[in-house]
């Protein structure tokens, strides 16, 4: 028997399916998935910090803790937990037309928590927004007392955006350690107001 | 009537070919599957089939939902919550529900009033006043705020609130009240959020209602 000779064009073919498979692979394994796709857009920023998104502006002033909340509105609400209050000065930047602070969540750690309803006008959550003049005011966020002595409290995170879906548009994302913050045992809040205080 | 044209007589495959086109197989199919369903008849196979019974939880004791565990307390009657805006129609009382809400999920949950879809609680057996077993409002004991969301990990004590006709309830009726439940199927892909299905009864607490009068302040 007579060895075959090597046939340099099934050597070509071969190595061109290779780099087809292996092009093919990378395509596949580097297409963002819905998730990827529809995420957020991330705005990172530092408390004191103002911070611009697509439709919203934010500047986070202050972060306290206390057990108990006098809000300006006379809503005093007990918790099992601790409140955790963020002073914040929300507007929206191109449209107003229906278009509010549905968005405000601290995470800490993989839970999130959304700011509180309660406090009702005493409060900025789900405020609607103008174009160009914030409003400015408290956001409650209610947390379990253990929490904030627990090492995922010095990484938590702020995050605010207009409407109650944030996928595929600005979200406002600002670090805080709670862990170094002092327990207060109440806190009055300031009366949410249009503009600037 | 003719008669049948005489089996030919051939090689043994032919012959055998000649019987196995003469079978009745329709009679067979249907004599088999009869023995079948006859057997398993005999055997129990047309019983009904018996349902687990739906446990009864003792008032006070906690149920862990999918997202949230409700530890029902108390029942009791009441005229209104003028002080916190919930009054009830003319001839109509308040079925009040006391019970603990926890969030076990690492998201905030939000738990329905008034809507068609009921959550957590229905009474049974009883004449609501309006057209839905929902509870008409959840307040906050402490401040007296309607709950709108859980946050995790941080229990909540809430008052169910069901608006009744005079005389559907009494001092010293036993209501029943379904607890429910539901199962996660995953993230939602059209809107934003999670899934859920299998909506069911995960058991019931049965309360001797209390008449408080006027009501309570708190």
């Amino acid at each position: 028997m007579t060895r075959p000779t090597l046939n340099w064009r099934h050597v070509a073919n071969g190595a061109g399916l290779v780099v087809i498979l292996v092009l093919a692979g990378i395509v596949a394994h580097t297409t963002p998935n819905d998730e990827q796709q529809q995420a957020p857009i991330p705005v990172r920023g530092q408390l004191g910090e103002t911070l611009s998104g697509r439709n919203i502006v934010a500047t986070v002033d202050e972060v306290r803790i206390a057990e108990s909340v006098e809000a300006s509105n006379g809503w005093a609400g007990p918790t099992t937990g601790v409140w955790v209050v963020v002073d914040a000065s929300v507007a929206a930047r191109v449209d107003d037309l229906g278009v509010n602070l549905g968005y405000a969540r601290l995470k800490v750690g993989d839970t999130t928590y959304s700011a509180s309803t309660r406090p009702g006008t005493g409060s900025i959550a789900d405020q609607f927004l103008t174009t160009g003049i914030p409003w400015t005011g408290p956001l409650m966020f209610e947390l379990p007392g253990s929490l904030i002595s627990g090492d995922a409290a010095r990484s938590a995170e702020l995050q605010l955006a207009v409407d109650s879906d944030p996928r595929a548009d600005s979200l406002i994302v600002i670090p805080v350690d709670l862990y170094s913050l002092d327990v207060e045992s109440t806190v009055s809040t300031e009366r949410p107001v249009w503009g600037t205080r | 009537m003719t008669s049948k044209p005489p089996v030919e007589l051939g090689p043994w495959r032919q012959r055998a070919r000649g019987l196995y086109d003469r079978l009745p197989t329709k009679w067979l199919i249907t004599g088999v599957s009869a023995v079948l369903l006859g057997a398993s008849a005999l055997l129990g196979g047309l019983d009904d089939v018996p349902t687990p019974p739906t446990p009864q939880f003792e008032p006070g004791d906690r149920y862990e939902a999918t997202q949230l565990t409700i530890q029902p307390e108390s029942a009791s009657l009441i005229d209104g919550f003028p002080e916190h805006g919930v009054t009830p129609a003319e001839g109509n009382r308040l079925l009040v529900v006391i019970a603990t809400v926890e969030n076990t999920w690492s998201d905030p949950v939000r738990i329905a009033t008034g809507s068609t879809e009921p959550d957590s609680l229905v009474p049974v057996g009883i004449e609501l006043a309006g057209e839905y077993r929902a509870p008409i409002d959840l307040i906050v004991f402490g401040d007296g705020t309607t709950v709108a969301t859980v946050q995790p990990n941080v229990p909540v004590q809430v008052a169910y609130v069901w608006e009744v006709p005079a005389g559907s309830v009494a001092d010293g009726d036993d209501v029943r009240f379904d607890v429910l439940d539901r199962e996660y199927q995953g993230e939602a892909r059209i809107y934003f959020g999670d899934r859920f299905s299998d909506f069911h009864v995960a058991g019931y607490v049965t309360f001797t209602v209390e008449d408080l009068g006027a009501g309570v302040s708190g």
